[in-house]
């Protein structure tokens, strides 16, 4: 993945057909998230069922798995570097599968299954309503407007230092130069100055053209919401509430074990 | 009538770099005025002062018989549109629609007169076909067109046009000539491009290191092969075989 590729968040299929709204999928995908974190660190297999949510949505929605999976892959080694210690600090041994394994292992394997049910969902979402919708629904849920601007610039100006960072950083390879921590200094001061210097045209720009710190007009702030959104918000919490109150994958495994013998 | 009277200004940038010096000009309703000059002669920080995105240390900007106060300048920047030489410090927002909606929404119009106005504005810079493209997908043609496009949205009295031309294939920089030469709004062109000045502009400016050398009709001042080197300007290509 570029540098100045890792700020897209429209990695969704442009030729996509009307989609939830976002009011929706952010209260949805919160409940999601509450639902996957409130699992113990040592279930592992019981919260396998809510994988559904993200591959539902991902799917419905058109979004590229591969970009979801190379955006996830920037993330994961942050993961990795918080629960590795687990093993090391929680060296308890019980039986898990039939195998003689530390607990340590067992968190650090629930850790890892957590970020691979949440961060896809969470990702799937933006990409689905794009920032701009967050922010909409955000402004629409009564955030205060000079938040929710912050917000939208933000987004903004860390595109804008991704786009800095890729230009200078080609600009010296391009050019025989190599990226080292001693020269990183010299790299970081040109960058803040290039970044200030076009932050400030971005600010004239948006100046010039009437604005007053207030992006998301009142008048504009619609959200009505669908019996279509109604049902698709039941149906997930009832769910993601079933997952967690009953063991579904024993439940499943004693059904087929049920039928079959 | 006078939009914009520029009387002795003086600016120069913090590190010192004197951009312009005593500068006096104005720009009369309706024409087409075109500013040109070398590289670092001042063009783009004189239309940054005439936006008010810069102060000058002397002098003063006339904006309709009145001078620029905090007041003036909103009345102005709603009846001036200014395009910028990078349409990426413009262009902003998700959608080249959202983008070009951005300016009329400002203006606190009704959601259907902001559409209106959008689809107006794309249908005359041709590039309806983008209105659901993201910005930052388009070409550097494209872009242009897009920011120009939110600029004819809020329907300014005056534009101000930093190199529109700049970095366009032959193409797109007719069909952008062809746009500005349709408008019937007042214009400022700071432009290296003099074959776009002889097409479009009743009037030009000279600029070198900040002054103004030459203030006339275009004919008159762009066919002096001389002045216009010493401004380290050529005459323009399409006048060169009949004045070589």
């Amino acid at each position: 993945m570029r540098l100045k590729d890792l700020y897209r968040t429209e990695i969704y299929d442009e030729s996509r057909g009307p989609f939830f709204s976002p009011l929706v999928l952010l209260a949805v995908t919160f409940v999601y998230t509450v639902a996957v974190v409130s699992f113990d660190r040592y279930q592992t297999f019981r919260m396998l069922p809510l994988a559904a949510y993200p591959i539902f949505i991902g799917s419905f929605a058109r979004v590229s798995g591969r970009d979801i999976f190379r955006k996830m892959l920037t993330v994961l080694p942050f993961v990795i570097f918080i629960g590795i210690w687990n093993p090391f600090f929680d060296t308890t041994r019980t039986e898990y599968l039939g195998i003689m394994i530390s607990m340590g292992w067992i968190s650090f394997f629930s850790l890892i299954l957590k970020f691979l049910l949440i961060v896809p969902a969470t990702l799937i979402m933006v990409a689905a309503t794009g920032f701009d919708g967050l922010c909409r629904t955000a402004a629409s849920l009564g955030l205060p407007d000079v938040l929710v601007t912050q917000f939208f610039l933000l987004q903004r100006y860390i595109r804008l230092l991704a786009e800095e960072t890729h230009n200078i950083v080609r600009a010296r390879v391009f050019r025989g130069g190599k990226i080292t921590v001693a020269n990183a200094g010299n790299i970081c001061g040109p960058l803040l100055l290039r970044c200030l210097s076009r932050s400030e045209r971005i600010h004239s720009a948006l100046m010039c053209r009437g604005f007053g710190g207030q992006l998301y007009h009142k008048h504009r702030r619609e959200n009505r919401i669908s019996v279509h959104d109604l049902i698709f918000v039941l149906t997930w919490v009832l769910f993601f509430s079933m997952v967690r109150i009953f063991d579904m994958p024993v439940l499943i495994g004693d059904l087929i074990v049920g039928c079959v013998f | 009538m006078k939009v914009f009277e520029i009387e002795n200004i003086c600016y120069s940038y913090p590190d010192g770099t004197k951009a312009l010096n005593d500068l006096s000009f104005s720009v009369y309703e309706g024409e087409i005025l075109g500013i040109a000059g070398a590289n670092g002669s001042g063009k783009s920080t004189l239309l940054m002062l005439m936006m008010g995105c810069l102060s000058p240390l002397h002098g003063k900007i006339i904006y309709e018989g009145e001078k620029l106060s905090k007041q003036k300048l909103m009345i102005m920047r709603r009846e001036t549109g200014i395009l910028f030489q990078d349409p990426d410090d413009q262009l902003f927002l998700p959608t080249v629609w959202e983008d070009v909606a951005f300016g009329p929404r400002n203006l606190g119009l009704t959601e259907e007169e902001v559409a209106l106005r959008v689809n107006s504005a794309l249908r005359d810079t041709g590039i309806e076909a983008l209105a659901n493209k993201a910005p930052w997908k388009l070409s550097g043609g494209e872009k242009t067109l897009a920011a120009l496009a939110g600029l004819f949205a809020m329907r300014p009295k005056t534009l101000l046009l930093d190199e529109p031309t700049s970095g366009l294939d032959p193409k797109s920089r007719r069909e952008l000539i062809n746009i500005i030469g349709r408008t019937k709004n007042t214009a400022v062109i700071a432009t290296h491009d003099l074959d776009m000045v002889m097409d479009v502009c009743q009037r030009v400016v000279i600029m070198k290191n900040g002054t103004i050398e030459s203030d006339g009709k275009v004919p008159g001042v762009l066919t002096d092969r001389e002045f216009m080197a010493s401004c380290g300007l050529e005459i323009p290509l399409s006048l060169t075989s009949r004045f070589s």
